[in-house]
């Protein structure tokens, strides 16, 4: 066993204080040994994991991109490890809403070593984590990553100072081309498997101990040695006391991570000091991704070049989504349909269940084809290079005061810019913000943001019948009542704004790889779970179609349809069916006008005025969340928001299109 | 202005000049431990790189790094005004 396993397989930072090993180093999950990777947001975990397992899906070069623990099993040189992708974090205390701490979920990975990557060009920000590791006594491998970077900055490492420092091997790497980063796993497994084969409260005593406040030290080493005898702490932080009561933690590590406050200010010092040994900054320089950087937050080039970025990131989805629409209908229509109806017809004689069935495995699946497949996998495919690039997070930047009004960060213009390709990633995507209370409003927003589904239906319904202009005119109704929609939940909701802080990543130029991995990754999800529920939908609309059921529900729905909106009854109809599937809401109200009407009603215009098709089309772009988004809001924030903020969506639609509906003449 | 001058003077990260080289003097209690946790903490020395649009955040350059920071935040945060000197690069400066 080398000198550095030996170190930090002993008894972590207050070995000299007579504690034992913590727990979590000795505690042995079933199977292979655990390698946790650890670092702070945008280091390159994810990357890490990428190009040790294939899976490009979630790197990306947005701070906060992993957001749960990801165990993957590993295979390096021979040897079978489980690799922890834990999310980036600050500190051992540092949460992401809905999240434990850190400290937790790198506990609970029970990891037997882990892998800590740092950012070789800027030791001292992210020094004071790996001191925190090592603190609780976990033994560490250093990988010292994008190297390249820092090179390009004039900076060189001298790894072995480094590794004497902390007594821990250090390698350097470049997670992005993989440079050292099988090596850097392979001695971390083999660490892992040093620890696992040695026995409990095996450990020498240690010889290289941080120079912390020796009274702090004492004083850690107090508090451990009360926990360890039982002692009731009442500060103790409940979570904390429950992990030491189920040997999660030592008592050891409750004291470290209860010491918190104390312990971080002397880690940063320390990682300042040890910073300066080791940089060498030769010929420290400005690279162009740096000035590209400052340029693109700049108030006289930012908001241009932003506008520029959202307009084309839009005009790129509509054209190649609508080429790519227009491509797949015509292949659907021409090919598959006949054969699909033939074939049901065939099966099933049955007039109603063929023509139910119908509604779902032709005109269902048409749909998909139609709107879901095209625009959300362009739209995914641009996002994900924008998020490669490091560009979305000078967004967050360039839009905080516009979304500071609306009780939210910068940030939310990652969810919202998802939104308009589909509601459902949009939900997820609110996870980097900070708050419930942030999460809630910009859910809001995102539920009221037309999708690519409505946004299609709103062009459809008013482009052709009444001139783009209106469907133009409204798209700006539906941003100003969303606008004032936000800003009315932040004066109701409780809570504050967090203020914004936020790491800007630097420019880099998208991995076509990486990119494609990613959208096709989320747009694989978008698939399985979209495909039901539109199959679903279909399913139920045909059958109410089919059996007559669906009078029952125009008679029942007239008063708001009618009453409030001014819109014909079948209107009411398509609109609430567009719950289950958004660009229903005018094929709907197309069959169900020829079915009422019959051939002549063909046009829109021969059974709505121009009035009552704009009503239409901006209830359906505000209108509820569909049946999928309603789904993500509950997996979520839990039934009870979903429904809220649902209901809330529904009101705003409601009560603007009432009010469009008077002032257009049309009720 | 002389060198002592600039350092006796009361400065916040929100009143120097973007391009100003400063050194952090204190940060609030009440302050989001996210300032913390990004590094700006007494004793750093940080280079004002620039502010965003409208009264947006300001974005410091600390080591190799780039923060954006609410513009209010950056008011509650005190600093001293390092005076540059084109015979002692500052890395942080240079980079």
């Amino acid at each position: 066993m080398s000198a550095w396993q030996a170190l930090t397989r002993s008894r972590g930072l207050y070995a000299r204080v007579g504690e034992s090993a913590p727990s979590t180093e000795t505690v042995q999950t079933e199977g292979h040994p655990v390698v946790a990777l650890v670092g702070r947001p945008n280091v390159g975990k994810s990357t890490f994991v990428a190009q040790l397992t294939g899976r490009y899906e979630e790197a990306a070069n947005v701070p906060g991109t992993t957001v749960g623990a990801i165990r993957r099993q590993v295979r390096v040189g021979g040897h079978d490890a489980v690799l922890v992708d834990l999310p980036g974090s600050h500190s051992l205390t540092d949460r992401s809403d809905g999240l434990p701490p850190f400290w937790q979920l790198l506990l609970h990975a029970r990891p037997d070593a882990v892998l800590a990557i740092v950012d070789a060009g800027d030791l001292s920000l992210h020094l004071p984590l790996v001191l925190a590791c090592r603190d609780l006594g976990l033994p560490i491998i250093v990988a010292a990553n994008l190297a390249d970077e820092a090179a390009a900055h004039g900076i060189e490492l001298d790894l072995g100072r480094l590794s004497q420092l902390l007594a821990a091997p250090v390698h350097r790497t470049v997670g992005r081309h993989g440079t050292g980063v099988r090596a850097a796993l392979a001695d971390a497994i083999r660490l892992a498997e040093t620890q696992r084969d040695s026995p409990p409260g095996d450990g020498r005593p240690m010889t290289s101990i941080p120079p912390y406040r020796p009274d702090l030290v004492r004083s850690v080493g107090a508090l451990a040695a009360r926990l360890r005898g039982g002692e009731s702490v009442d500060e103790l932080d409940p979570a904390l006391r429950s992990a030491l009561a189920t040997g999660t933690v030592s008592a050891l590590a409750a004291a470290t991570i209860a010491s918190a406050d104390r312990l971080e200010p002397e880690r940063w010092a320390l990682a300042t000091r040890w910073a300066a040994q080791v940089e060498n900054h030769a010929g420290a320089r400005r690279t162009r991704a740096d000035r590209i950087g400052r340029v693109v937050t700049s108030p006289r080039f930012g908001l241009p070049l932003f506008a520029f970025a959202t307009l084309g990131a839009l005009w790129l989805t509509m054209t190649v989504g609508s080429a790519m629409a227009t491509l797949l209908t015509t292949g659907w229509s021409t090919y598959v349909s006949p054969v699909v109806t033939a074939a049901i017809r065939t099966l099933l004689p049955v007039p109603m269940v063929s023509a139910t069935l119908l509604w779902a495995f032709d005109s269902g699946l048409l749909s998909m084809l139609a709107v879901g497949i095209p625009f959300v996998l362009t739209f995914y495919l641009v996002i994900a290079a924008l998020e490669d690039s490091g560009y979305l997070a000078s967004t967050a930047v360039l839009s905080d005061r516009i979304f500071n009004a609306l009780g939210l960060p910068g940030r939310a213009a990652i969810p919202l810019l998802a939104a308009t390709g589909c509601n459902v990633p949009a939900i997820y995507a609110t996870r980097v913000l900070h708050s419930r209370r942030e999460r809630l409003l910009a859910s809001f927003l995102v539920s009221l943001t037309p999708c690519s589904a409505s946004s299609a239906v709103v062009v459809a319904a008013l482009a052709p019948y009444v001139g783009v202009g209106a469907a133009l005119g409204a798209f700006a109704v539906i941003a100003v009542v969303a606008i004032a929609a936000g800003l009315g939940a932040n004066t109701i909701l409780p809570g504050r704004q967090s203020p914004l802080v936020l790491e800007l990543p630097p420019l880099r130029l998208p991995v076509p790889r990486q990119v494609a991995a990613k959208a096709w990754h989320r747009f694989r999800a978008f698939v399985t779970t979209a495909t039901p529920v539109m199959l679903g939908g279909s399913l139920v609309v045909g059958a109410l179609y089919e059996t007559g059921a669906i009078g029952t529900i125009e008679t029942a729905l007239a008063p708001v349809s009618t009453g409030l909106l001014g819109l014909p009854p079948v209107a009411g109809i398509a609109l609430a069916l567009a719950v289950l599937r958004k660009e229903l809401a005018l094929q709907l109200l197309l069959t169900l006008a020829i079915a009422q009407f019959g051939f002549g009603a063909r046009s829109l215009l021969s059974f709505m005025t121009a009035g009552q098709l704009f009503v239409f089309a901006v209830v359906t772009g505000l209108s509820v969340p569909c049946v999928a988004t309603f789904g993500a809001l509950v997996g979520e924030f839990g039934w009870r928001r979903a429904g809220a903020v649902s209901g809330a969506t529904l009101a705003t639609a409601l009560g603007a299109g009432a009010i469009v509906a008077r002032l257009v003449g049309a009720a | 202005m002389a060198k002592s001058e600039l350092a006796a003077q009361e400065w916040t990260l929100a009143s120097v000049p973007v391009g100003d080289l400063v050194d952090v003097i204190h940060v609030p209690a009440e302050a989001p431990e996210a300032l913390l946790s990004h590094g700006i903490r007494p004793g750093v020395r940080l280079v004002v790189d620039g502010d965003a649009p409208f009264g947006g955040p300001r974005i410091v350059r600390l080591g190799g790094c780039r923060v954006a920071i609410a513009r209010h935040l950056t008011r509650t945060i005190r600093v001293a005004r390092v005076p540059r000197s084109p015979s002692e690069p500052c890395s942080a400066d240079l980079r």
